[in-house]
């Protein structure tokens, strides 16, 4: 198996049908996919069985805020417009692994503390499959 | 060729922007000045250079040191080294200095009761690429 280090992640970005570009400055974020369940066991079983229901996403990063970079998020949540985003893993054998999926953004927060840098807390809704690449 | 190293860069950045009437460029120095050098110097140390984001952006924290013949001397030259700590591209590119501050050490007295310089050392983080 591989261990990828972090190092070697690109998330990259794209607004309606433009090229995606890599987005900078990230500091830190998570990606998860989930499956809900429908249980579907018998009245006579004795163990409970399910079947695959809902499949949903969300994402969130935390960046240092540049509005030349990452405003294109303020952008997406006032206007409601959704936000493709793809995250790389870059293996150093030169193989990747991407997921691809459009999202709304739910949540801008630009975190402020004395004598520190401006971080903003972006959180993503997927809104619609997981295109894995 | 090779990248200019983070010490390169926050030299020419110091010397860029500090005038050689308040510190002289050949008394801005890596490390360590020479005993018998020019006052007021300035001597400056990077350490940490550890990654700040997935990139290719790094924080490193750097302190500085202006000595001077007296107290007063240092204190003066605090808001011009302040000053000077201004991102910009000096080789490599210094994004955001954040976290700065200051401490003065009184002038010494050595072995043979002479007055050693007054030391004033200045912190900061400095983010960079």
């Amino acid at each position: 198996m591989a261990i990828y280090p972090v190092h070697g992640i690109l998330i990259k970005t794209k607004v309606g049908t433009g090229d995606f570009t890599t987005l900078p400055g990230v500091v830190d974020g998570d990606v998860t996919m989930n499956q809900e369940t429908i249980e579907v066991t018998e009245h006579s079983g004795r163990d409970r069985k399910y079947v695959q229901g809902i499949r949903s996403g969300t994402a969130s990063l935390t960046v240092f805020y540049d509005q030349a970079a990452h405003g294109l998020f303020e952008a997406a949540l006032k206007a409601g417009s959704e936000v493709t985003m793809q995250y790389t893993w870059a293996a150093p054998s030169g193989n990747t692994m991407s997921y691809e999926v459009a999202c709304l953004v739910t949540s801008v927060s630009n975190k402020i503390a004395v004598n520190d840098v401006i971080r903003m807390s972006l959180s993503l809704q997927f809104t619609g499959e997981v295109s894995l690449v | 060729m090779a990248a200019v190293s983070i010490e390169q860069t926050v030299r020419t950045m110091l010397t860029n922007n500090i005038a050689n009437a308040s510190i002289a460029d050949a008394s801005i120095t890596h490390g360590y000045r020479l005993q018998s050098s020019q006052l007021p110097a300035l001597t400056f140390t990077v350490e940490n250079q550890s990654s700040a984001t997935i990139g290719i952006q790094r924080i490193s924290t750097l302190t500085m040191n202006i000595v001077a013949d007296t107290s007063v001397a240092a204190l003066d030259l605090e808001p011009v080294v302040r000053a000077a700590l201004t991102p910009g591209s000096y080789g490599r590119t210094v994004l955001a200095i954040v976290n700065i501050s200051s401490s003065l050490s009184e002038p010494a007295v050595g072995v043979g009761d002479e007055q050693e310089p007054a030391q004033l050392s200045v912190t900061a983080d400095i983010y960079w690429e």
